[in-house]
């Protein structure tokens, strides 16, 4: 293949090869080829750089007679033999054949650079069109437009038979993506909220009807995801969101989960980690070990149940990561090998660190917002590892702005929808539309002037700041309330 | 849980902090606290965080003291991230309230001994630890490599001299430029001579090594009182300034030129008069800044001369970009945190470097043990001291003024410098860096001609370059 773009090229005067003589390109070898990673080529490859023309080209080969074009001269071969035509097919010569990889010839690309060239003839050509070309082939069922046949092919293929229905009236093909979806859908948690109050299904640990399920999902997230499909799931869990949480309450971690909501930007991991992407996949199958027993625990009947069980056990999600007691010793391994970490080639701990802190918080999550007794019968905790910093205030942003409204349920509603990345501006809007409730102090005086002047910074926070006002004022009225009544029931130990 | 406000016994549990917060009946020790998981635990220090700079902020210096105490039995400097970033927050409140008394103030810290070596080994950490100085290293000296292409005579002023391993890294890059090392000419300025000491030893080995033509100037001086000429820039010669986290300290005099040209006479730090009158001037001068920007280039802040505050509006770091400007550096390198510290209120910074430090604390989490002894120094004399100075500080004191991107943009872009896209190769050679950190919190976005380092999406620091303007 080499060979004949080689020539093509010479010929189209626009290509600097640094290849030369007649190879016939490599037939299938019975060794499996060793792959390098995508986009960090074999050193001593031999580097060929094609003009977009060349790339672009096909069916160079045509038959004299019919004048059909291949792609390849050894199909063009072969079908001459149907119109009895002198024909011959080269051999591979047999030395040894070099290793080439391949430069994308637009200036701004990242692979244009050498060392950061494509291995395979057709992946460039791909990533060519992808990124640089036109999308000429439209699905006609839907809007999506593709530059690349074969993607286009693969989408129509599945467009219109999506299996997955969220309650929100989203459809989806992707089981991945929906699960990803599901976790942040605001639809579910006033389902689930409702739902709340039904006396919860036996959830313990048995022995595992689905676990059977898992290393099916293994296999669908270990073969090769495409990039943005692995990306999403990582991504917004990376914001450490509490995600639905462990084995107890398939209602409750909805609405946990719904509770996250999409502050994760849209942004995904920048290209060059596709190997973090793809070690995602292969993730600590330790941690999804201990998934399978939380898995069937949690999946009893109904629906919702089951996609939250897929959820606890789809890696790439990095949630599977979020649910047994045993973690925390997991987690100190982990951080100390993080400690260490001159490890440049171990991709496993830093992976891990995300669904770890998910891990935690999950833990935690189930424990603010669940009835206490089903924790304590779950599991004895023991001390957990933290939720990130970082969560946690975005966690007090959501309660704080949802507490102005005097009732978590409307401000989770409420706030289900659209937060951009930065969690603050949005919820700056939404905050300035509630109001602030209970009687004016010098506190909230104080607040009111300081975010119409500077503009409050961070919405929610302000908002719980407000809420404080409020529950001041709470206290002073409640100033004779035993503080037993509700240490047991609400703060939710064990 | 999410249920209607008529079943009280399980309302949320923000709800019943609220109503603990500050009942004092609860009686001292609260054994309860001691019982929080994690999270709650979490979510309830953020809440008493918010109550007592409420507290404070306000004046209501009783209510703020029990919330301290609350805190204090939850924060510590050994536990998790938030336990951490409160125990710094409260140390940093209770600083401000102190100073209300200054005498009380003084008497606490006069005794105090800082040691060169610590601050030092501190900042080698913070370097070591962090990806944020290298990649900044790498863009730098990549944008200097390529600027000084074909240069002889090359000058490199560096605003805060403190960590050689950036010039060595340079000094090795030039040596092997294909038509040979310029004569590097170094001039570094700290307020420690110690420091510039052992930077000239390190830096004219590493040349001498190299057999490059170097010399290392020093020079003792504080960057608001710097001698522009001691820099003894030469004609002929190619000059590229670097300044790594100086430029928002110059922003705290401001504060002390407003206050002198506006009658108000309080001292008095926790006062809300104070903080009304600085945030109506600071957006005054908000505006001021980018009035001008909409009305087009006005190459010097003097035609600014329109608005009432332009008398005083010589601002301290507007002089000092102009006279750096007069300078004529081919290429000037920015390095500046990414968040806005410098809220006028002290609810604006509270909430504004709760989620930076939340951030920062984040990643010491995810990449450092939580028994170790280098995270603990960091945490408390880099960042622990940084947040003392964002929120016990009012006026010349407050020297961590950090400021968003966009407006650093303005700011020099008022000061005729126009910025200069960091090459391509260097980004890469960043992005690698970054990747050998093995942490995927890190993320590095470029926007606006500028490199900015995130953590899971939190700008945090910016990493810009800049040429002379005509």
């Amino acid at each position: 293949m080499p060979v004949d773009l080689d020539n093509s090229s010479i010929a189209s005067g626009e290509a600097s090869v640094s290849s030369s003589g007649n190879q016939n390109p490599p037939p299938k070898s019975t060794a499996k080829k060793k792959r390098n990673l995508p986009g960090m080529p074999d050193p001593d490859s031999e580097v060929i750089a094609l003009s977009p023309k060349t790339l672009l080209a096909t069916n160079r080969f045509v038959c004299e007679i019919c004048n059909k074009g291949f792609q390849r001269d050894q199909n063009l071969q072969l079908h001459r033999r149907g119109h009895n035509l002198p024909w011959k097919l080269k051999q591979r010569s047999s030395k040894e054949v070099k290793k080439r990889v391949y430069v994308c010839p637009e200036l701004t690309c990242v692979h244009h650079d050498p060392s950061r060239a494509l291995g395979d003839l057709t992946g460039i050509k791909k990533h060519f069109c992808r990124k640089h070309g036109e999308k000429k082939w439209n699905c006609d069922k839907c809007s999506k437009k593709y530059a690349v046949q074969s993607d286009w092919k693969a989408h129509s293929k599945i467009c219109g038979t999506r299996e997955y229905k969220c309650d929100c009236g989203t459809l989806f093909s992707r089981r991945d993506s929906f699960i990803t979806h599901r976790a942040f859908c605001e639809a579910l948690a006033e389902e689930s909220a409702r739902a709340q109050t039904q006396p919860q299904p036996q959830n313990q640990a048995v022995a595992n009807p689905n676990s059977d399920s898992d290393p099916k999902v293994h296999a669908l997230d270990s073969s090769p995801p495409s990039a943005p499909a692995v990306a999403p799931a990582p991504a917004p869990v990376q914001v450490s969101a509490p995600t639905p949480a462990a084995p107890a309450l398939p209602q409750s971690t909805s609405v946990i989960s719904s509770s996250v909501l999409p502050i994760q930007s849209s942004e995904l991991p920048e290209n060059p980690t596709p190997i973090v992407e793809e070690a995602l996949a292969p993730a600590p199958a330790g941690v999804n070990g201990n998934c399978s027993s939380s898995t069937s625990s949690v999946s009893n009947g109904s629906s919702s149940s089951s996609a939250f069980a897929s959820l606890f056990a789809s890696p790439t999600a990095s949630v599977s990561a979020s649910l047994q007691p045993p973690q925390p010793l997991a987690f100190t391994d982990l951080i100390q090998a993080m400690g260490r970490s001159d490890c440049p080639a171990d991709l496993a701990p830093s992976t891990s660190t995300e669904p770890i802190s998910l891990c935690l918080s999950t833990n935690h999550g189930s424990s603010i917002f669940g009835t206490a007794g089903q924790e304590r019968r779950q599991y004895a905790p023991p001390p957990q590892p933290a939720m990130s910093a970082t969560a946690l205030l975005q966690k007090a942003a959501q309660m704080g702005a949802a507490a102005t409204n005097a009732s978590l349920l409307r401000g989770f509603a409420g706030l289900g929808l659209g937060l951009p990345c930065d969690g603050s501006s949005g919820l700056r809007e939404l905050m300035m539309g509630t109001p602030v409730f209970g009687p004016k102090q010098a506190t909230l005086d104080f607040l009111g002037l300081g975010m119409a002047a500077g503009g409050s910074p961070n919405g929610g926070l302000s908002a719980l700041i407000t809420s404080i006002g409020s529950g001041l004022d709470v206290a002073a009225a409640a100033a004779s309330f035993g503080g037993g009544d509700f240490t047991s029931k609400d703060i939710g130990r064990s | 849980m999410f249920q209607d406000e008529s079943s009280s016994v399980t309302s949320s549990p923000l709800q019943v902090f609220s109503m603990m917060s500050l009942s004092p009946n609860l009686g001292s020790p609260y054994p309860w606290l001691r019982e929080l998981k994690s999270e709650e635990r979490g979510l309830y220090l953020i809440h008493l965080l918010l109550t007592c700079a409420n507290h404070v902020a306000t004046g209501s210096l009783e209510n703020a003291n029990i919330a301290l105490e609350q805190i204090s039995q939850l924060a510590s400097p050994d536990g998790d991230t938030m336990q951490r970033m409160a125990a710094y927050f409260t140390e940093a409140l209770a600083d401000r309230i102190l100073k209300a008394w200054p005498g009380l103030h003084k008497a606490l810290n006069s005794t105090r001994i800082t040691l060169v070596s610590e601050e030092v080994l501190v900042r080698k950490l913070f370097f070591e630890m962090f990806p944020f100085l290298k990649v900044a290293l790498v863009l730098t000296n990549q944008a200097i490599i390529e600027a000084m292409e074909g240069e002889k005579m090359v000058h490199i002023i560096d605003l805060n001299a403190a960590e050689p391993a950036q010039w060595i890294a340079l000094i090795q890059a030039l040596s092997a430029r294909p038509e040979g090392p310029p004569h590097l000419r170094i001039t570094g300025i700290h307020q420690q001579k110690e420091v510039l000491d052992q930077m000239a030893h390190r830096l004219t080995e590493e040349a001498e090594k190299l057999d490059i033509p170097f010399q290392f100037n020093p020079i003792v001086s504080k960057l608001e009182n710097l001698d522009i000429e001691k820099l003894r820039v030469k004609t002929g010669e190619a000059l590229a300034i670097s300044s790594v986290l100086q430029l928002h300290s110059l922003l705290a005099s401001d504060d002390e030129l407003i206050r002198k040209k506006l009658p108000l006479a309080s001292n008095n730090l926790n006062g809300i008069h104070l903080q009304r009158a600085l945030q109506m001037n600071q957006s005054t001068l908000g505006e001021l800044l980018e009035k001008d920007m909409v009305n087009g280039y006005s190459p010097s802040p003097d035609s600014a001369s329109s608005s009432p505050l332009s008398s005083t509006a010589s601002l301290k770091v507007d002089s000092f970009l102009n006279a750096l400007w007069g300078l004529s550096p081919k290429l000037m390198l920015v390095t500046e945190q990414d968040s806005n510290h410098n809220g006028s209120t002290l609810m604006e910074r509270l909430l504004e470097s709760l989620y930076s430090y939340a951030a920062l604390f984040d990643c010491l989490e995810s990449t450092v043990s939580r028994a170790s002894l280098e995270r603990l120094k960091v945490e408390k004399m880099l960042f622990g001291e940084e947040i003392k100075n964002i929120l016990a500080c009012e006026g010349a004191e407050r020297k961590e003024r950090h400021e968003k991107l966009e407006k650093w943009i303005q700011r020099l872009d008022l000061a005729c410098f126009g910025n200069v896209p960091l090459s391509y190769y260097g980004m890469l050679q960043a992005r690698r860096l970054l990747q050998g950190y093995n942490c995927d919190g890190y993320k590095m976005k470029e926007g606006n001609g500028s490199v900015v380092i995130c953590w899971q999406d939190r700008p945090l620091f910016s990493i810009s370059a800049w040429r002379c303007r005509k």
